[in-house]
């Protein structure tokens, strides 16, 4: 493969807010209509990681401009910090009678 | 005071079964993994800044052998402390060697050469921090251990002298849980020995029903009570490598909205989940599976 060919091949990227943990039985009992609140440090920025197959490609800060999510990149890979893992409140979905 | 062992070193050889060992059965030993797997994640989440630079602690195996497979070696930094678990105890040790305690200790206290002399004794003040370095990783370990039903950490108590202290036979059979830092050195790893009753520790969890006389059930409890990471992720896109490359520190980059977003465990999708970014932080609601 030349260096030009690597260079076009095309990686999928995600953009991943937040990693918590969870125990695997809360995790099977999410239901639809469930909400996970996070709420950010300190009055922190949200940050975003940009992974491409499970490795962290840049981090950036989040802000929503005009209706739009923007990610500002920070730093290239993972940065000094590392993974944070969030703490996010689950609440259950409200049922009616 | 030190000891190491050959299992955080290298990756597990394949070895002939040798009669009078234990059998360990697939379950048991693939949650001891996954759960220990989730303790090398919270230690470097919360000793990240005393670790060597874009390294990590990271979980090396799982091996059960005898005590006296627990090779002992000089390196007079090296610490130790001695625990149980639970109500029905599981008698088990920590032990961090004499190189990466010296790293941490060294770190902490913002020394420049971290690496130098590494086999100089600690002073009393190092010995200090080092102690609550390992308290620290205990109460991490416990806080994991409670919460995959084995229990809590009880009669921690620091070793001055390994050999002298550990109530283990030489032929005590362990489950010896290593662990390493990524990409770096051997000499810098932790291990944990626990014995062999955190096999039954782990297979019969307590459980206040009558559940827990069904073998198989036990098992799927103890497994459903471990951590599962969890990546919430608002979108994806494809993108040429040489595109990634030229990323820099100051771009920008309009995000998927969230309407579309999920929850991820190592890259496999569970939930489907609509992302609400505000100012104060964020909220997933959790949508019906599209299957």
């Amino acid at each position: 493969m030349t260096p030009q060919s690597l260079m076009n091949t095309v990686v999928e990227i995600e953009a991943v807010l937040s990693s918590m943990r969870m125990r695997a039985d809360g995790l099977a009992a999410l239901a639809p209509g469930d909400h996970l609140d996070l709420e950010a440090q300190g009055g922190s920025v949200l940050t975003v990681r940009l992974m491409a197959d499970g490795a962290t490609v840049a981090t950036a800060a989040l802000a929503v401009e005009d209706g739009r999510l923007i990610a500002t990149i920070i730093n290239r890979g993972s940065g000094t910090a590392g993974q944070r893992i969030d703490q996010w409140k689950h609440s259950k979905a409200k049922t009616t009678a | 005071m030190s000891t190491t062992t050959d299992i955080a070193a290298q990756s597990m050889p394949i070895r002939k079964y040798e009669l009078g060992r234990p059998i360990i059965r697939r379950e048991p030993r693939v949650a001891l993994e996954r759960l220990h797997n989730a303790i090398a994640h919270v230690w470097s989440d919360s000793m990240a800044e005393y670790l060597p630079r874009g390294a990590a602690l990271e979980f090396a195996g799982l091996d059960f052998g005898s005590f006296a497979s627990v090779t002992i070696d000089d390196n007079p930094c090296a610490q130790a402390a001695m625990f149980s678990i639970g109500s029905d105890p599981v008698s088990g040790f920590l032990i961090m060697s004499g190189t990466l305690a010296k790293f941490v200790v060294t770190n902490r206290l913002g020394l420049k050469s971290a690496t130098d002399d590494a086999a100089a004794s600690l002073t009393r003040i190092e010995t200090a921090i080092a102690r609550e370095t390992i308290r620290t990783m205990l109460m991490r370990l416990r806080d994991e251990y409670n919460a995959a039903g084995l229990g809590s950490l009880a009669n921690v108590r620091e070793c001055e002298d390994l050999t002298d202290s550990l109530p283990f036979t030489p032929d005590d059979y362990l489950a010896l849980l290593g662990f390493r830092m990524s990409g770096l050195d051997d000499e810098m790893h932790v291990l944990i020995g626990l014995n062999g009753n955190v096999v039954n520790a782990l297979s019969q969890p307590r459980v206040d029903g009558a559940e827990g006389s069904n073998h198989c059930g036990a098992i799927i409890d103890a497994v459903a009570q471990l951590p599962i990471e969890v990546d919430i992720v608002l979108g994806s896109w494809k993108v040429p490598i040489e595109e990634l490359l030229r990323l820099r520190p100051g771009d920008r980059i309009v995000l998927p909205e969230g309407e579309d977003a999920w929850l991820a465990a190592r890259g496999i999708r569970l939930r489907r989940a609509c992302l609400e970014i505000t100012q104060t932080g964020a909220r997933a609601e959790i949508l019906r599976s599209a299957r």
